[in-house]
């Protein structure tokens, strides 16, 4: 073997895909077939874990080193738990086989996107892992705001992926090369300048940051809250490493950067906590909620130090964690605030994972959104962005503002008379899998950054 | 030393092993809960006499340890465990009133379905507690501080499907939110100077630049005023009393809200670095000591007596470390848990007899109740400060510090907030343990409640005793108060305690609320209403938070339409907004595939309005303005 035991997790990803498409002709349930997806998320994880640490494959377009097999086997165990919970709820969603052939591709495309330390690899890594994200967008044909919400997500994320690409093709322009390796040169000049940019703002876009983040809320809203749990979260963490590489790169040739990140960390977190609070529906609460969090990754980038890199990713899996299991309930439950209402008096169990989770979105110890705020709030601190910090840390208190509307709704409101939703045991336990890494990742913290923090 | 780490690390583990089984085994389970608090004490014992042996030698750190858990940055982030004379009280307190409301709660919380919770997260807050005690960071006091306000959180809100205890619950984590912000950002300036967090570093040797040294310390002190109720954050406290009795006892009376002020005193080299901070501590501490005892003494509900009147106490803390009063400070934080936590167990008593918490439907619990109304009594007395018991000796402390750094205007405070002090608790006495009986079936608390309230009451008979000691233990010097200090410090508690009965306690006249009302006038409105507190914060905080946030997400969502349209835009929006209202309006008559092709309709001439073209135009733009700064500043 030349090293291509390395690619094993995302061998897996394929022929599971293929096999849990295939899976509808033999057994008509659509269950099995997802749960099926789930266990092939979860090997994929686990080979991803196991083949560990190792030297690049065709010439250095991917990588093997710790930042990569952390994250992969993070995006392989969030898919594995999302399906997981998918495959429980009882009736489903309608076509979820398909939903979950496109969960597995999208999550290729993550696995790619953490390794790849090459432009082409990473526009196609890229490209993999958000084509699969318009279908779940929009794969209820039936459903016209759903539909919508998948058009709008994807001319938008054409949009943003050309810029991107526009870039791309100017960075080769400029340094001959499309390896991470060669495209940092030492006096870009400012074609060079502008082709960074470019790369970077669409990043910015794909991360939902401001000034870039408009597309967010309405997709958002517009889509089935299950398809938003994915598509806001996983993605995300596999576009974080994506950034954090190219930044470690580029960002010594181009010092406008650490501005750039700095003046869009500021705008991100100030304007998503505040704009989160009036809302009345959670995907478009949770979408600009993730502005915020776009923005704590930002401040984090903006530092520029490996401390900062390692900070930005570790608060990336800080905030997919519990955002993740915070849409999954509301998916349950419907997609307004008030849908919440009495969740407290139907389901307590789950009311008080979804306090758990909040207030680990919110930053309070010692879950594991604390650690990530911290650390991020540190590297930063350390670099000498002392008042970003300070307007960090008061936005984020103001966040307990709109995260508590929840817990308000949960526990407060009087809840019409309806069924409780009953999905199957499954889903819980994929909820409890979110509690228990929520409440124990943070002990684990130091080491994770200390792997995190090696290589990029 | 070592056995030091069990001490917070027991109820950690009760808490570990209670909190993941079923609701029915946990409440069976109640004893691994009282065992660990209970070890937690008799190691707490060791770890103080050890120190006190050590201090014999001069030496002041008997017990120093800690690992470094993370690397981030130029940050060595430690956890660690200090023991000195500070801490080693501090442990003393926590795990007395700890294993003294665990014992208690055995019989005030025997019928509730969900008392193993309750025994669980009461093990955590010891176990955070007492990891903020044995700090050798500030970073390391902050976690232990929040995961406490976790558990404040969940044990005000125990009986959440109550409406009172919901509110309260969320009020307290939101106000207290404010304060640690204060905090979180005073540790992030604290890093950003001095690059660490660790007492070793930033207390001592390091000579604080007086601009740094008053942002963090106003800023801890913001903090501080959070967790400590100190005013204008008290607003939580109050309320916080919705949550069951023996946790308000140990949570907001003898432990958590004592933290502020132990963060405070840890942190007071940094104060008097400062100088304008230890100042800024004294005000904040004067006004809240008089404003507290004076709403204390407005109020019908028993616990918010108390509850006022712990903010007023702790007000008197703050004085003391204002003046940089270290040891007179501490003594009345111990000194106040044991007889706070006293007076909050006698609470649990009588409302478990009376069946009220509202005094004015109480009256004449002495006869029926002679264990609580004993130690009560000796707790009230303690409170007002009367001579031999240990709330004497802490306020006399605190009032010769103040005279004795010249703060007159403190000093008269002081005095006054004293005078009121002994007033309220006369009010509550006499309402409560005289006059005619209210209710029926009066009864004795159980043995397991009874036990620990007579421990407190003798801890509170000796304690002050211990004044002369106290001082020398942990500040290298301490003396029995002054003759003419004593006296004039039991004069103003006794007039105090008289005018009370004048006005509360003669049978011969009763006096009821209208009349105080007639005769106070407008004072005693302000005093009800809690000086419009609640009210100027919604106003002036949480209405313009809204507003502001609903005007930005507005600008981000609607207003953008505006400019690139016009005013026809908003026009379409409102048409929109009008056919929005239609559509649901209609859902509800009209179902199943009229609405979609509706709502399809409305959607895509959406698009057509021009969104998506909007949003790629506002992307386009900023990155027009991106290409053109780097443009400027290049040239």
């Amino acid at each position: 073997m030349s090293g291509l035991e390395r690619l094993i997790p995302e061998g897996i990803l394929i022929a599971g895909a293929i096999a849990v498409l295939l899976s509808g002709g033999a057994r008509p349930s659509p269950r099995a077939g997802v749960g099926l997806g789930a266990a092939v998320a979860a090997l994929s994880a686990i080979a991803a874990l196991v083949v560990g640490t190792g030297e690049p494959l065709f010439s250095g377009a991917l990588v093997f080193d710790d930042m990569a097999v952390t994250v992969r086997t993070a995006i392989g165990a969030l898919s594995a738990v999302y399906l997981l919970w998918l495959s429980a709820q009882e009736p489903g969603p309608e076509r979820r086989r398909e939903a979950a052939v496109f969960v597995l591709l999208a999550t290729l495309g993550g696995m790619l996107m953490a390794s790849a330390r090459e432009l082409i690899t990473l526009f196609i890594a890229l490209e993999l892992g958000t084509m699969p994200a318009y279908v779940l967008m929009g794969y209820r044909r039936e459903d016209s705001r759903g539909l919508e919400g998948a058009l709008k997500y994807f001319l938008l994320s054409m949009t943003t992926s050309l810029v991107m690409l526009y870039g791309m093709s100017l960075l080769y322009a400029a340094s001959g090369s499309t390896a991470y390796d060669a495209i940092g040169v030492a006096d870009p000049g400012l074609l060079g300048v502008f082709a960074v940019l470019f790369v970077f703002v669409g990043l910015l876009a794909k991360m939902s940051a401001a000034p870039f983040h408009y597309w967010a809320p309405d997709a958002y809203a517009g889509a089935p809250a299950v398809s938003v749990a994915f598509v806001s979260t996983v993605p995300k963490v596999a576009g974080t490493v994506a950034f954090v590489r190219l930044a470690a790169v580029l960002m010594p040739s181009v010092p406008e950067l650490g501005v750039v990140f700095a003046v869009a960390s500021l705008a991100s977190i100030v304007l998503g906590n505040l704009a989160a609070y009036p809302q009345s529906d959670v995907r478009r609460l949770m979408a600009y909620s993730g502005v915020a969090h776009a923005g704590y990754m930002l401040l984090a980038l903006a530092a520029a130090t490996p401390a900062g890199y390692a900070a930005a990713v570790y608060y990336t899996l800080a905030y997919a964690v519990p955002s993740m299991a915070v849409m999954l309930v509301a998916a349950e439950e419907g997609t307004a605030v008030d849908d919440l209402a009495g969740l407290a008096a139907r389901r307590p169990r789950h009311a008080w994972m979804m306090v758990a989770f909040l207030l680990s979105l919110i930053g309070i110890p010692p879950l594991v959104g604390f650690f990530g705020k911290l650390y991020v709030f540190l590297a930063a601190v350390d670099a000498g962005l002392v008042w970003l910090v300070v307007v960090a840390v008061l936005a984020s208190v103001a966040s307990a503002g709109y995260y508590f509307r929840l817990v308000r709704s949960m526990f407060f409101a009087d809840a019409p008379e309806r069924e409780a939703a009953r999905p199957g045991a499954l889903a819980g336990i994929a909820l409890a899998l979110c509690l228990t890494a929520t409440l124990l990742a943070g002990a684990f913290a130091g080491e994770l950054l200390g792997v995190l923090g090696l290589t990029f | 030393m070592g056995y030091v780490v069990l001490i917070p690390l027991l109820p950690a583990i009760a808490f570990a092993a209670l909190a993941p089984l079923p609701r029915s085994v946990r409440n069976r389970a109640l004893g691994v809960a009282v065992a660990a608090v209970a070890t937690s004490l008799a190691l707490s014992v060791a770890a103080f006499l050890a120190v006190t042996t050590e201090a014999g030698h001069g030496a002041d750190v008997a017990y120093h340890a800690s690992v470094v858990f993370a690397h981030a940055g130029s940050a060595e982030l430690g956890f660690g465990l200090l023991v000195d004379p500070v801490s080693a009280v501090m442990l003393l307190v926590v795990t007395v009133v700890g294993l003294g409301v665990q014992v208690y709660s055995l019989g005030y919380m025997h019928r509730d379905e969900r008392r193993g919770w309750y025994f669980a997260v009461l093990s955590l807050f010891t176990a955070a507690m007492l990891t903020l005690v044995l700090a050798d960071n500030f970073l390391q006091l902050y976690l232990a501080w929040e995961i406490m306000g976790l558990c404040s959180y969940l044990l005000i809100g125990f009986w959440h499907e109550q409406e009172a205890p919901r509110r309260a619950s969320i009020k307290a984590f939101l106000t207290t939110r404010v304060g640690d912000a204060g905090f979180a950002v005073g540790l992030l300036i604290m890093y950003a100077t001095t690059g660490s967090f660790a007492y070793d570093t930033v207390l001592g040797g390091l000579a604080w630049a007086p601009g740094a040294a008053t942002a963090v310390a106003l800023l801890f002190l913001f903090g501080a005023m959070g967790k400590s109720a100190q005013f204008p954050l008290h607003v939580w406290l109050p309320d916080a009393m919705a949550g069951p009795t023996p946790a308000s006892a140990l949570i907001h009376a003898a432990t958590m809200v004592a933290a502020g002020v132990y963060l405070v005193a840890r942190a007071l080299p940094i104060f008097e670095a400062s100088g304008v901070a230890l100042t800024v501590t004294l005000v904040v501490g004067s006004v809240t000591a008089l404003l507290g005892g004076l709403l204390a003494a407005v109020q019908h509900d028993i616990k918010k007596v108390l509850a006022y009147s712990t903010i007023s106490q702790l007000g008197y803390m703050f004085m003391a470390l204002g003046v940089g009063g270290f040891a007179a400070g501490m003594f009345h934080l111990v000194t106040h848990a044991f007889f706070k936590s006293l007076l909050f167990l006698g609470a649990g008593v009588i409302i478990h007899a009376a069946h009220t918490q509202d005094m004015r439907e109480m009256g004449g619990l002495a006869r029926h109740l002679p264990v609580t109304t004993g130690t009560f009594t000796i707790g009230a007395l303690a409170l007002a400060g009367i001579a031999p018991l240990s709330g004497f000796f802490s306020k006399d402390e605190i009032l010769t510090v103040l005279l004795h750094e010249h703060q007159y205007v403190a000093f008269g405070v002081a005095i006054a907030a004293a005078f009121v002090t002994a007033l309220y608790v006369a009010r509550l006495w006499f309402r409560v343990f005289t006059g005619p009986v209210q209710s029926e079936g009066l009864r004795e608390g159980h043995a397991e409640m009874l036990a620990p309230m007579v421990v407190l009451a003798a801890i509170t008979v000796a304690l002050g005793f211990a004044s002369p000691a106290f001082g020398e233990f942990v500040a290298h010097h301490g003396e029995w108060p002054a003759p003419l200090m004593a006296l004039t410090s039991t004069g103003v508690a006794v007039g105090g305690l008289l005018l009370g009965w004048f006005i509360f306690g003669r049978r011969s006249r009763v006096l009821n609320t209208r009349v105080i009302k007639q005769r106070t006038g407008p004072l005693y409105d302000v005093l009800v209403q809690k000086y419009y507190l609640d009210l100027t914060y919604d106003y002036f905080i949480v209405q313009p938070y809204a507003r502001l946030a609903s005007g930005l997400w507005r600008f981000d969502a609607g207003v953008i339409d505006g400019v690139v349209n016009g005013a026809g835009a908003l026009w379409r929006q409102v048409a929109r907004l009008g056919a929005l209202v239609d559509a649901r309006a209609i859902d509800g008559v009209v179902n199943g595939v009229g609405t979609a092709v509706r709502s399809a309709g409305d959607r895509v001439r959406r698009i057509q309005v021009g969104r998506v073209q909007v949003y790629q135009g506002l992307m386009a733009g900023a990155l027009l303005l991106l290409m053109t700064w780097v443009i400027v500043k290049g040239a």
